[in-house]
């Protein structure tokens, strides 16, 4: 005999907590089932979140701060550095608390868990509709009728390749990370580093996220199809990374790795009674890869939308594909991410270099609180003349 | 990276961090994760060597 609920969360993450949470709240029978044994277990993440993002979706807790973020610095391919005031501007995460504390949230809102489960096969119809799924826990296979399954399983979603969405990525589509978390390294607290440069990082930027009493999340994002990669992984140009920075100071306690999707525009986010929210919806942005205030973002409108698909009876993938279209609508920053990455991409190192030089000259030590990021990248391309030019010929020969 | 029909990815379990990218990535969905290990499926595998360049541990390589 199958069990049967209104929706399967496929994916206890951070994303499929919160829709997990969200449709419970709003009185649907939800399960959620993470294939790990423990819900604050991750692969991968810097752990930094903007303060006003993560608001939206959830209210944080002291114990899951690491660390506060007052501002940044910038360093360009020669690294010289430009630091950049916005007090109180973000948080640096106890991830995995806030993973499990997430998790908790659903469950007491009425969902319930199901952990070290995965998702083995979507069930349809003749008509095509969907009317359950059969997961699998060790070598237990288990059938359960629903309605509707969220695919909160990440950047590699079985959820959406079950359900017949094309969810694979260009290589070029995806930022490929690599992370220490290091002890005893000596860090300005608050003040995260962005290192961007091909000499650093091909293609993306390398960070430092200060988590406090000499700890760091050191790591790097590349985009290994670039020729400046030299078809090395990114673990190599961390190391190189770190040796620069640290010389042979500091600790690796953790290492990992992972991917985060950052330009595809337009994926597929939907089929019939499935809505893909997170990182499988591709929500991080385009320039700062950030990820954790996006995805509870993105599944918080992918439970909306899939509420009111389940009042109405109205699951098709045009109406389920509102999801993704309301999560970019209300949040317009992305579209300009993507704008500033599609410039940035353009420049090579001396173009690099000229970006961090001007901004160093209109911002450096300043407070940046109000101002616009696109309105600021304008404004560097105007205030600086070998700036505009550098950017006009490179758009000139249509590189 | 060139297509090569007579060479497969073949993954070093030690190095691999299970961290999904290559799975996300492969054009013939020949890679995912059971039970905490990361699977190559031969007969789907066209050696492509997508997986191994994007490899960020360097776990995958063609053989």
């Amino acid at each position: 005999m199958s069990a049967a609920v209104d929706v399967v969360v496929v994916g206890g993450g951070l994303a499929g907590s919160i829709a997990a949470r969200d449709l419970a709240r709003r009185g649907h029978d939800v399960l959620l089932v993470e294939r790990k044994e423990d819900p604050g277990a991750f692969n991968y993440c810097a752990e930094a979140v903007s303060a006003r993002a993560l608001a939206e979706t959830y209210r944080v807790r002291q114990q899951e701060i690491a660390a506060p973020i007052d501002g940044g610095l910038l360093f360009g391919p020669a690294g010289e550095p430009c630091r950049l005031r916005w007090p109180g501007v973000g948080y640096i995460l106890h991830r995995d608390r806030l993973m499990r504390d997430v998790f908790e949230e659903a469950l007491e809102a009425g969902a319930t868990g199901r952990l070290g489960c995965s998702l083995e096969s979507i069930e349809r119809d003749e008509a095509g509709r969907l009317y359950g799924v059969a997961l699998r826990r060790s070598a237990r296979r288990e059938r359960v009728r629903c309605r509707a399954v969220v695919g909160a399983d990440g950047v590699a979603s079985m959820a959406g390749r079950l359900a017949g969405i094309d969810t694979r990525l260009d290589p070029a589509q995806i930022l490929i990370c690599a992370q220490y978390r290091m002890t005893g390294v000596d860090v300005q607290p608050g003040y995260p580093e962005f290192w961007i440069g091909d000499v650093h990082a091909p293609g993306g930027y390398a960070w430092i996220f200060p988590r406090g009493e000499g700890e760091a999340n050191v790591g790097l994002g590349i985009v290994a199809t670039r020729p400046s990669a030299g078809a090395e992984t990114a673990t190599r140009w961390l190391k190189r990374f770190r040796r620069r920075r640290f010389k042979s100071t500091g600790k690796i306690v953790t290492y990992l790795t992972g991917g985060i999707p950052t330009l595809r525009r337009d994926a597929p986010t939907s089929a019939q009674g499935v809505v893909l929210v997170g990182d499988a919806a591709r929500s991080a942005d385009a320039l700062s890869a950030a990820g954790i205030a996006e995805a509870m973002a993105s599944a918080a409108a992918g439970a909306r939308c899939l509420d009111q698909g389940l009042r109405q009876d109205c699951l098709d993938a045009p109406s389920l594909a509102r999801a993704d279209a309301d999560y970019r609508a209300t949040h317009r920053r992305l579209a300009t991410m993507r704008r500033i990455r599609g410039v940035f991409d353009r420049l090579d190192d001396a173009g690099k270099e000229a970006l961090v030089t001007a901004c160093h000259d209109a911002f450096h030590d300043r407070r940046i609180d109000d101002m616009d990021p696109l309105e600021m990248f304008l404004s560097l391309l105007r205030a600086s003349p070998r700036l505009l030019r550098y950017a006009g010929s490179l758009m000139a020969r249509g590189a | 990276m060139k297509r090569d029909e007579t060479r497969q990815a073949v993954v070093q379990q030690k190095l691999c961090r299970l961290c999904d990218a290559c799975v996300a990535v492969c054009p013939h969905t020949a890679i995912s994760i059971v039970e905490s290990e990361l699977i190559v499926d031969l007969k789907r595998c066209q050696g492509c060597g997508d997986c191994v360049l994007l490899c960020p541990a360097g776990a995958l390589s063609l053989r």
